[in-house]
C-alpha cells in the first residue's frame, strides 16, 4: 500500500476509547452521537501513551479493523492492519480519509487477546466542524503567536487572551521547552502523556480531550492542518489524569493564526 | 484540501548566519544587513547531532569554533525566536526553537517540508532570540533564512539533464574547502540548475541504512542567486516526501565550494549531481 503523502485540514475532533474485555476477538466501535455524520479526516490509534482520558490503561494488541461507510455499507478499509494508524508509526504522516462512517458496523479483530483484565485502545477521530472554521486564504499573511496555561488543579482553564480573541488558528504546537517564554517552569513527559485538551466555542467541544502529546510536532513529518478555528479560552481546558503537585507546571504553546 | 506549501521548496537565496548564545545572553539580537528589503520566505536552525558530527561553516580552523551544539544537548536550555515585519507586527512572537530545528541525521528532512511561509520583508534590527540557559552553558547554531529579491523563475520541475562531479575527501582533516569549477568540466557550466542531489560513499557501520548522509556545504554562488552553506545532508535522496528545487540557477562554478566539514577517519568520496 502506498503512503499517501500531506495532511487534510480539519476542524474538529474527538477521543474514543474502544474497551476490550478478556478472549474478545471482535469489538465493535461504540456509537458516538458527535461522530454520527462527521466527515472523517484522519484516524490516530494513540500508542503513544499508557493512560486514556478516563483513567482506563491503553493496550495495542495486534489487530485488524474495518470500517463500513454510513450510506453505501461498503467497507472502507478492510482488515487493515491497526499500526496503520499508530501515531508512533506514521510520524504525522496520517492516512487521508474523507468518509462519514458507521461506527457500530465497523470493528476491531483481536486474533490473540492475551489481556487479563479490560484496557481500552484509545483512537481520536479528526473530522470537519464547520461551525467553528472558515476557509482558509491562501494569500493571506499568517503569524505565529503564543500562549501557555499553568496547570493548578485536574481540569485547568485557559486565561482570557486578548491577543488571541478570535484568532483564526491553522495550527497549535506544543513543545518542552527549558521554560516557557515568560520563565516559567515546564511540565515534564510524564505529565506530558496524561494530558488532554478539550476546546470550545460556545457551547460545542469541537476538541473532545484530545491527547496533548498530538499537538508536539516537531518530529513529524507533517504538521497539524487546522481550517482557521476559533474557541473560547475561558472554556477550554487541559485535563490530568490522576494529577500529583509535580504536574502543576506549565503548558507552552505555539499557534499559526491567519492574520 | 491538501496543503499546496508542502509539496515543494523553492530556493532563489539562501543566507546563513551564525548564531552564538550563552548563559549571560537574555537576548541575542539579529541585525544582518543582508537581509535589508528582501522578501524572506523561510527560517530554520541548524544542528549537529549526538551521532553524527558536523562542523561549522564559518570556521576555518579545527577547534572549539568549528563545533556547533549538538542538538540532544540543548535540552537543558531553550531559545524562541521573535521576528517583526516592516510595520512592527509580529510574524514570530517566542516561537519555540525545536518547531524550526534541521539537524544533519534527519532522515526526511522534515523542517523543510512543513515549514512556515514567510513572505514578508522583516526587520532585522528588531528581531531576536529570547534565551533560557543553564548556568555555564554556551552554544553555537546556524540559521538559516531564505528569501528573494525577484518572482520565482522556475515553472517546470521536469528535469531534461544532469551531471556529477566526484570529490574526493582526505583522512584526518576536519576541515578541507573545494573549489566547483576544480572539478566541473566548462562545457557543463552554462545550464540553470532546478536541482542539487549530494550524497556520499561512506558506508553506515549498523547497515540499516546503505550510505550515511554527507556532512558538508555547498556555497553556491550564482549570476541570479546566492546560496551560502546549505548542508548536503538536506540535499539528499532520502527525503521521500519533498524535493528541494533551485530557481534556475546560473552557477559561477569558480567562485561556488563544497565545505566539508565532518569527520574524516578514512578516506572517503562526496558526490554532487546538477541537474537541469
Amino acid at each position: 500500500m502506498n503512503n499517501p503523502i500531506g495532511t487534510q485540514t480539519v476542524s474538529g475532533a474527538i477521543a474514543l476509547e474502544v474497551v476490550i474485555y478478556p478472549n474478545q476477538n471482535r469489538v465493535y466501535f461504540p456509537d458516538n452521537a458527535v461522530l454520527r455524520d462527521k466527515v472523517i479526516k484522519h484516524v490516530d490509534l494513540c500508542d503513544e501513551i499508557v493512560q486514556s482520558f478516563s483513567g482506563m490503561n491503553i493496550t495495542f494488541p495486534f489487530s485488524k479493523m474495518t470500517f463500513f461507510e454510513k450510506k453505501t455499507q461498503n467497507r472502507v478499509l478492510d482488515a487493515i492492519p491497526s499500526e496503520i494508524f499508530s501515531t508512533y508509526n506514521r510520524n504525522g504522516n496520517r492516512l487521508n480519509l474523507n468518509h462519514v462512517f458507521d461506527l457500530p458496523m465497523s470493528y476491531i479483530d483481536i486474533s490473540n487477546n492475551q489481556l487479563t483484565e479490560p484496557k481500552c485502545m484509545l483512537f481520536v477521530f479528526w473530522y470537519v466542524e464547520k461551525s467553528v472554521s472558515s476557509p482558509i486564504n491562501d494569500k493571506a499573511a499568517i503569524s505565529v503567536q503564543n500562549f501557555e496555561l499553568k496547570l493548578n488543579q485536574k481540569r485547568t482553564y485557559f486565561s482570557e487572551n486578548n491577543t488571541l480573541r478570535d484568532a483564526k488558528f491553522r495550527n497549535i504546537i506544543t513543545s518542552l521547552p527549558y521554560k516557557t517564554a515568560e520563565g516559567n517552569e515546564v511540565i515534564n513527559e510524564t505529565t506530558f502523556v496524561k494530558a488532554f485538551l478539550t476546546l470550545r466555542r460556545g457551547n460545542l467541544q469541537f476538541f473532545q480531550n484530545v491527547p496533548l502529546y498530538l499537538f508536539k510536532q516537531d518530529r513529524l513529518a507533517y504538521w497539524l492542518s487546522f481550517e482557521n478555528i476559533k474557541f473560547d479560552f475561558t472554556n477550554s481546558y487541559i485535563e490530568v489524569i490522576n494529577p500529583q503537585a509535580s504536574d502543576f507546571k506549565s503548558v507552552f504553546f505555539n499557534c499559526i493564526i491567519e492574520k | 484540501m491538501l496543503q499546496k506549501s508542502y509539496r515543494k521548496m523553492i530556493l532563489q537565496n539562501l543566507a546563513c548566519f551564525e548564531i552564538k548564545i550563552d548563559s549571560s545572553s537574555g537576548r541575542v539580537y539579529f541585525n544582518e544587513d543582508i537581509l535589508h528589503g528582501k522578501t524572506i520566505q523561510h527560517i530554520w536552525l541548524f544542528f549537529s547531532t549526538q551521532d553524527k558530527f558536523i562542523g561549522n561553516p564559518f570556521s576555518g580552523a579545527d577547534d572549539d569554533s568549528n563545533f556547533i551544539t549538538q542538538l540532544d544537548s540543548f535540552s537543558d536550555s531553550t531559545t524562541f525566536l521573535n521576528v517583526v515585519d516592516k510595520n512592527g507586527e509580529y510574524i514570530f512572537k517566542n516561537m519555540e526553537y525545536s518547531s524550526l530545528v534541521l539537524d544533519c541525521e534527519n532522515q526526511d528532512n522534515l523542517a523543510v517540508i512543513r515549514s512556515i511561509l514567510i513572505n514578508r520583508q522583516i526587520d532585522t534590527n528588531n528581531t531576536f532570540f529570547s534565551c533560557f540557559l543553564a548556568p555555564g552553558y554556551s552554544y553555537r547554531f546556524l540559521m538559516y533564512v531564505s528569501y528573494t529579491t525577484k518572482k520565482v523563475e522556475i515553472s517546470d520541475p521536469v528535469i531534461t539533464g544532469s551531471f556529477t562531479c566526484e570529490i574526493p575527501i582526505l583522512q584526518d582533516n576536519r576541515v578541507q574547502n573545494f573549489r566547483l569549477s576544480d572539478y566541473i568540466p566548462k562545457s557543463y557550466r552554462n545550464h540553470k540548475i532546478k536541482q542539487i542531489m549530494c550524497s556520499s560513499n561512506r558506508e553506515a557501520e549498523d547497515n540499516f541504512f546503505k550510505f550515511i548522509k554527507p556532512t558538508s556545504y555547498l556555497e553556491i554562488k550564482a549570476e541570479n542567486g546566492y546560496i551560502e552553506h546549505i548542508p548536503t545532508c538536506l540535499l539528499t535522496e532520502q527525503g521521500k516526501t519533498i524535493n528541494v528545487y533551485f530557481d534556475n540557477i546560473k552557477i559561477d562554478f569558480e567562485n561556488s565550494f563544497l565545505l566539508y566539514r565532518g569527520d574524516s577517519f578514512e578516506p572517503i568520496k562526496e558526490s554532487i549531481t546538477f541537474l537541469y
